[in-house]
């Protein structure tokens, strides 16, 4: 076995590793890497209508979206929280979602190149059935 | 009385069959380029194991299909509602029958009679190393847009849309790379391989509908940078052959799916009026600010930059002469593959836009982007028609919207790492110049890694560097429409001089291409020179010096082709009179 080949088929494994793990923990977490959320809050004062933004937290689970965004939907019709500056009744709350890079998700990436590319090198000269075409 | 649904489909579908086989056929295929089963192809003849591979019929059509398919036979026909639903089918039908599918087929035959080289660099043969020259740097830089344009739009359906689409894509790709493992390697078939591959992909997406993967925007592009350069280096058979196949599933669903919904509802009224104006406003041209709600978009020449994909597109000629050619088994395939394909993209525009557009009228003409009125009216129409089988037609509506949804995000990357492939095709031919004195230069820039890179890194580039706060490919974005089907029309006028000169078509066969490449010509011409005087005026500053230089640029190329199109044309045309002449006194 050269070199190359040996290459390709660890990084074939080490990715296929990675990404059955990052899977795995995605489908019990509910997302693959992190995200900073905040809320958009619309607020009406008297006459006109304001936003403001309420940071949240980093969540990197969904149980952690569903909290937050259910605390800012509790908001609606009540009084905006006094880092609004402003007085009002909140009409409308829109959850905003900014992925960040995160070590999981930059090793799914990873992972991802490792497949692609993995294959290729192990086993990477063209197959005989490729110079007919079948079927 | 109202318009039944079935005045659009009837007639689209008779059109499409009659014509495939009537005109495609007997008359492109056997008459003018009398293709033959025996005549061995470059992907034989230049066998390589990378570029030049032989593949499957279906196969290459999926391939072929998946490449040319992106978000514009979807955008196009919803933009064009404003004319109402008449002139759009009538745009996409005749465009698709006598000039798109005929532009894609005989640019893939032009290449594989030529040893797969680009329809760019057969224009030598006809037009002269000068055309040649032009065309290739032309076509290479649109080629650069186009990757710029993609990586952005990947990165920010991937890091701000649907984070979801992220998770599809890289479940996909080693899916695509079993399917290549299982075609080529096992002794399994092309049907079980397909069979497995597509559980696998309907497993993957249903996980993904669950799990988003996270990343930024800038994180994003780099990664797809480097996805784009790795595949567009790797041999096609390894990931973007299967992977498109693959692909090719999904749209062939997705305007199965169409057909099937509109035909259990033939009788279904039409809420849109047959025609609304026969001039848009100027936005559906690209028109902002204080012009973009007028009316300045008459539908003649305007519709050519409105409707491109579903009806005709430049783009689909590098396709064709690019990645295609160079996997044709046999030439009797090139009718399914490059006509077929067109044809079936046709048929996305009308029976997955334009009909459910017309019925859903009512619902979507307020909805102000394009791809909210598609999407709204897919649903729509899926809702009505099934609704008639007992089924909820609220949650039938709302899974069609979802499924228009995941087409269109998965049609965005095929497209990106393609185009990076043309780039390396294109930039390659351009160095051969090099090949004779400067031989270990032309070995490393024509490099397949080297050329992947060269046009990856000047893509990223315009993707992430910004002017003024706006990505510089946004700059030149506007003139794009009128690139690409400039590149149409000399695309077709290349094929054109291929069929009268090399062929030596004569009569009224060589009309039916000559035809139709000076009509797009004249209307590409009138569109590029209208949008230049009345529109250009009207964008901001930086749009005016980013897409004004490159319409410009595009009108100047125009120009010059075009003399030398006449040129080639006049002189074979005296060759052939001259030749009758001997010919009668003998």
């Amino acid at each position: 076995m050269g070199i190359r080949q040996a290459v390709g088929i660890v990084m074939l494994v080490a990715s296929l590793i990675v990404l059955a793990y990052a899977f795995y923990l995605g489908a019990v977490k509910g997302m693959i890497g992190c995200e900073r959320l905040s809320a958009q809050l619309l607020v009406e004062t008297g006459n006109k209508t304001v936003t403001c933004t309420i940071p949240g937290p980093l969540v990197c689970d969904k149980k952690g979206v569903d909290a937050f965004s259910a605390k800012m939907m509790a908001l609606k019709g009540k009084t905006p929280p006094s880092s609004c500056n402003a007085r009002g009744v909140v009409k409308n709350v829109k959850i905003v979602r900014k992925p960040v890079d995160s070590l999981e998700a930059d090793m799914v990436v990873a992972a991802w190149m490792g497949l692609i590319v993995g294959p290729w090198l192990a086993f990477g000269e063209t197959p005989t059935t490729v110079g007919r075409a079948r079927g | 009385m109202a318009i039944p649904l079935a005045v659009i489909v009837v007639p689209t579908l008779l059109a499409y069959i009659v014509g495939y086989w009537a005109y495609g056929r007997a008359v492109i295929e056997r008459r003018i380029v009398r293709a033959s089963p025996s005549r061995p192809t470059p992907a034989y003849t230049k066998f390589d194991g990378v570029d030049y591979v032989p593949a499957n019929k279906w196969v290459l059509y999926g391939h072929h299909f998946a490449s040319i398919a992106g978000a514009g036979p979807i955008i196009g026909p919803a933009l064009a509602s404003a004319y109402g639903w008449f002139l759009p089918l009538l745009w996409v039908i005749f465009g698709n029958l006598f000039i798109g599918a005929v532009h894609d087929y005989l640019a893939l035959m032009a290449s594989v009679r030529h040893g797969g080289i680009s329809i760019m660099s057969v224009a030598e043969s006809v037009m002269g190393r000068r055309a040649r020259y032009a065309f290739l740097l032309y076509v290479w830089g649109a080629l650069i847009l186009v990757i710029a344009a993609f990586l952005s739009v990947a990165a920010t359906v991937y890091a701000a849309v649907s984070p979801n689409a992220a998770t599809k894509a890289v479940i996909y790709m080693p899916i695509a790379l079993l399917l290549g493992y299982l075609m080529y390697r096992t002794g399994l078939g092309l049907k079980t391989s397909t069979a497995i591959a597509v559980v696998l992909a309907i497993l993957g997406y249903l996980y993904s509908l669950q799990v988003p993967l996270n990343l930024p925007y800038q994180t994003w592009v780099y990664v797809l940078m480097l996805y784009s350069f790795i595949a567009a280096a790797l041999p096609v058979w390894y990931l973007l052959q299967p992977r498109d196949y693959l692909n090719a599933y999904l749209l062939w669903a997705f305007v199965g799916a169409s057909a099937l919904a509109a035909l259990l509802a033939l009788d279904l009224p039409l809420k849109q009026p047959a025609i609304i104006n026969w001039v848009a406003p100027a936005a559906t041209i690209g028109g902002v600010g204080a012009i973009a709600k007028k009316p300045l978009a008459p539908f003649w020449p305007s519709i050519v930059l409105i409707i491109a994909c579903g009806s005709l597109s430049g783009f689909h000629s590098v396709v064709a002469s690019g990645t295609t050619s160079k996997q044709l088994a046999n030439e009797m395939d090139a009718l399914l593959v490059g006509y077929g394909a067109m044809l079936t993209e046709g048929a996305v525009s009308t029976l997955a836009v334009i009909a459910p557009i017309a019925v859903a009228w009512d619902r979507v003409a307020t909805i102000p982007k394009a791809l909210g009125k598609f999407v709204v009216a897919y649903g729509t129409l899926f809702g009505l028609s099934l609704g008639r089988l007992g089924l909820n037609a609220s949650t039938i509506a709302f899974a069609a919207e979802v499924f228009a949804a995941i087409a269109l995000t998965t049609f965005v990357l095929t497209t990106l790492d393609t185009a990076n492939r043309l780039a390396r095709f294109a930039w390659s031919e351009m160095m051969d110049f090099l090949a004779e004195k400067h031989q270990t230069l032309y070995k490393v820039l024509t490099n397949r890694w080297v050329a992947s890179a060269i046009s990856v890194i000047l893509g990223g580039f315009m993707a992430l560097q910004t002017i003024g706060g706006i990505p510089a490919w946004r700059i030149v974005w506007p003139a794009f429409a009128g690139t690409n089907q400039l590149l149409a029309a000399l695309a077709l006028m290349t094929s054109a001089l291929w069929v009268y000169v090399i062929l030596r078509v004569r009569g009224w066969l060589a009309a039916t291409v000559l035809a139709p490449a000076v009509f797009l010509w004249v209307t590409v011409t009138a569109a590029l020179g209208y949008w230049l005087v009345v529109i250009l005026p009207h964008i901001p500053p930086v749009f005016q010096i980013g897409a004004g230089s490159v319409a410009a640029i595009s009108f100047a190329l125009d120009l010059f082709l075009f003399y030398a199109f006449v040129k080639r044309l006049t002189t074979a045309r005296r060759e052939a009179l001259a030749e009758r002449r001997v010919e009668t006194r003998a």
